[in-house]
């Protein structure tokens, strides 16, 4: 499965309501273990909505918090992206991704704890 | 001592390299049209240009990564293949331009056409790029454009009126019998001429292939917030120098010797050629780096091996990218088109082109997990949105502008 | 913060944020292309793995997405008809390093396979002008 595949897709919740095109995914380093002994990246979860440039951009992690005024546009935008964790999705048949828990139940990227500053 | 020695050469490089054709002939014609009523457009530009080379530069040596690998990285594949293949487009203008200049610069001093002297001109560029060094190429055009010094000298020697001068750049009004959109239209011009994108490209790739790090940031400081500046004001002599010259006698500026008549008038011959000296070296570096920026853009965007560090069948894409740059530009000069509109199209157009460029070097420097203590501070930031604030105005004024006033006329 | 036992350095990330479009360099320091997708593999248990790194105008294409990306693709197939048309694989296994600005490979560009455009270039232009070896 290619990742060009999955980005632009339209997710589509337990109650029908569309959420919006992914526009990243989150990869933790959890897998089994490759010929190096390192754990293989995970596709653990889907970013969808809105915010896809501003995340591009840096703003969803703390450490990018400047000049204010683009820094306060942008980081509203990042509130309307949600993360959906892999392990909901239930269909997936190209454009359409259909998952199993209701919009109301995901977190949206800027409360996601990878998103803090901690240098 | 050595360290001195290598800053004040790296300033005054940075000057010298700072005037190129765009800058020679919106200073020229706007000092002979419209007196020193555009001068606060002159500074703007200077300004804007000192705070993001530095914020570019200051990004290159601590990321120690030219600057166009950013904009791929935040911009995402589509914004960023738009900003390239406008710059590549730009590119090719102002080459083109500079070409121009370049022949009639070689017109002037030797009575020969400057179309005859184009495609001399136009292998010679490639030459330079295909064959030498780049320090050579920056330092002994760099050092050569300073000549142009020469305006300022003639400055003092001409009936210079220096308080209408001043009050012309402090209290700027539209002279009688010039349009208002003419008048911002010129505005536009030179704020172009001193944001043009080729410049900001190749001030971070040549930093790199001087191998910038972070110990080099005083010096790359000293040839953005000193070296830009002075290049202003050598621009601001050559307009200056055109009002008591030109402006009096309606001498419009449709030919670059126009430009020099000042120097001509107040120096004489001797001034002449110190004047076509700094001519040719202002605009065959900047016909140099301008294609070279875009060599470099290409394969930055790409991820293609790329600079003269390296041996040409190590970078082979990056001079064909090089070389096909020449030759459009070069045949589009020998399609006999006016130097001087091509010039004004390109800074104008440049003007136009530039927030997509400014923009991811403004959010990159506020980047802490790249930049850490370097990232931009308070006023930097507040300047920098200000002016980016300015050029996205710019950018939506500029086309209605081109087409009403007819590029200027 | 727990301790990081992945032995990548960056243990949870965002593709957009640390890999997709960053620069890929060999083990000599040669830049040999970007990031310009990921492939991943479907482990028994449901959950997509990383396997390989994408690269070359047949895997950016599908990213520029649109007319554009099909005209991408079409133009390098018409570029190097003989070539096959899936794009480079740079296998994870293959990858030395990861950070937010780079990826580093423990082999050579040649061995990756992204240098055929150089090297046709390098050999049919390039070393046929004076002064280009």
């Amino acid at each position: 499965m290619r990742l060009v595949e999955v980005i632009g897709c339209a997710v589509v919740d337990a109650g029908g309501q569309s959420l919006g095109e992914v526009h990243d995914v989150r990869l933790v380093a959890d897998g089994p273990r490759d010929a190096n002994g390192r754990s293989r990246y995970r596709l653990d979860a889907l970013v969808v909505g809105a915010g896809g440039m501003a995340h591009k951009l840096g703003y969803s992690h703390d450490a990018v918090s400047g000049p204010w005024p683009l820094a306060s546009i942008f980081r509203r935008t990042i509130r309307r992206s949600l993360v959906v964790p892999w392990s909901e999705v239930e269909a997936f048949d190209r454009p359409t991704i259909r998952i199993g828990v209701r919009k109301a139940d995901l977190t949206s990227l800027a409360d996601a704890d990878d998103r803090r500053d901690d240098t | 001592m050595k360290r001195l020695l290598n800053l004040t050469l790296g300033v005054m490089t940075a000057i010298g390299g700072f005037v190129d054709i765009g800058n020679l002939v919106t200073s020229g014609i706007t000092g002979a049209r419209f007196g020193m009523s555009l001068a606060w457009a002159l500074l703007l530009g200077t300004a804007g240009m000192t705070l993001y080379g530095e914020m570019a530069g200051r990004v290159t040596a601590v990321s120690r990564r030219p600057i166009f690998h950013v904009v791929r990285e935040r911009l995402g594949v589509r914004t960023a293949m738009v900003n390239l293949v406008a710059s590549l487009l730009l590119n090719v203008l102002t080459l083109a331009a500079e070409i121009g200049g370049v022949g009639l610069a070689l017109a002037l001093a030797s009575s020969i056409n400057y179309i005859l002297w184009v495609p001399i001109i136009g292998f010679l560029v490639w030459f330079f790029i295909w064959k030498v060094p780049f320090a050579v190429i920056e330092r002994v055009f760099g050092l050569l454009g300073l000549a142009l010094m020469v305006f300022v000298v003639a400055l003092f020697h001409l009936h210079t009126h220096w308080h209408a001068l001043a009050s012309g750049i402090v209290n700027p009004v539209v002279p009688s019998g010039e349009g208002h959109p003419t008048w911002w239209f010129y505005a536009i011009s030179l704020i172009g001429a001193a944001l043009v994108p080729y410049q900001v490209f190749f001030f971070s790739s040549g930093g790199i292939e001087e191998k910038w790090s972070v110990e080099h940031l005083g010096e790359m400081r000293a040839n953005a917030l000193i070296g830009f500046p002075l290049g202003g004001l050598l621009s601001l002599a050559i307009m200056a120098a055109a009002v008591p010259v030109l402006q009096p006698r309606s001498i419009g500026v449709n030919h670059l010797g126009e430009v020099g008549l000042p120097v001509i008038a107040a120096l004489g011959k001797v001034g002449l050629i110190i004047m076509l000296l700094g001519f040719f070296a202002a605009t065959f570096a900047a016909a140099v780096e301008s294609a070279m920026s875009s060599g470099y853009i290409t394969a930055q965007y790409l991820g293609w091996s790329w600079g003269k560090q390296v041996r040409p069948s190590q970078a082979p894409r990056f001079h064909v990218v090089c070389l096909i740059t020449v030759l459009l530009g070069t045949a589009f000069m020998l399609t006999t088109v006016d130097p001087v509109k091509v010039t004004l199209v390109s800074v104008v157009l440049g003007a136009a082109a530039i927030p997509l460029t400014f923009f991811p070097i403004l959010v990159v420097a506020n980047d802490r997990r790249l930049m850490g203590k370097h990232a931009n501070g308070r006023i930097v930031n507040a300047l920098g949105f200000a002016f980016f604030v300015v050029i996205v105005a710019v950018s939506v004024a500029t086309l209605p502008l081109l087409f009403i006033t007819k590029a200027g006329q | 913060m727990t301790a990081d036992t992945s032995g990548w350095g960056i243990p949870v990330g965002y593709a957009n944020e640390f890999l997709l479009d960053r620069e890929i360099l060999d083990k000599d320091d040669t830049p040999v292309g970007k990031v310009d997708d990921l492939d991943f593999e479907i482990l028994p248990d449901g959950s997509p793995v990383l396997s390989a790194i994408l690269c070359g105008p047949t895997a950016l294409g599908p990213r520029l997405g649109g007319r554009l990306g099909t005209w991408w693709v079409s133009i390098a197939r018409r570029l190097r008809p003989n070539d096959d048309p899936t794009p480079v694989h740079v296998g994870i296994d293959d990858v030395d390093h990861v950070d937010r600005e780079t990826l580093r490979l423990r082999i050579t560009g040649s061995n990756a396979g992204t240098l055929r455009l150089q090297r046709w270039v390098d050999a049919k232009i390039v070393k046929r002008i004076p002064g280009g070896e």
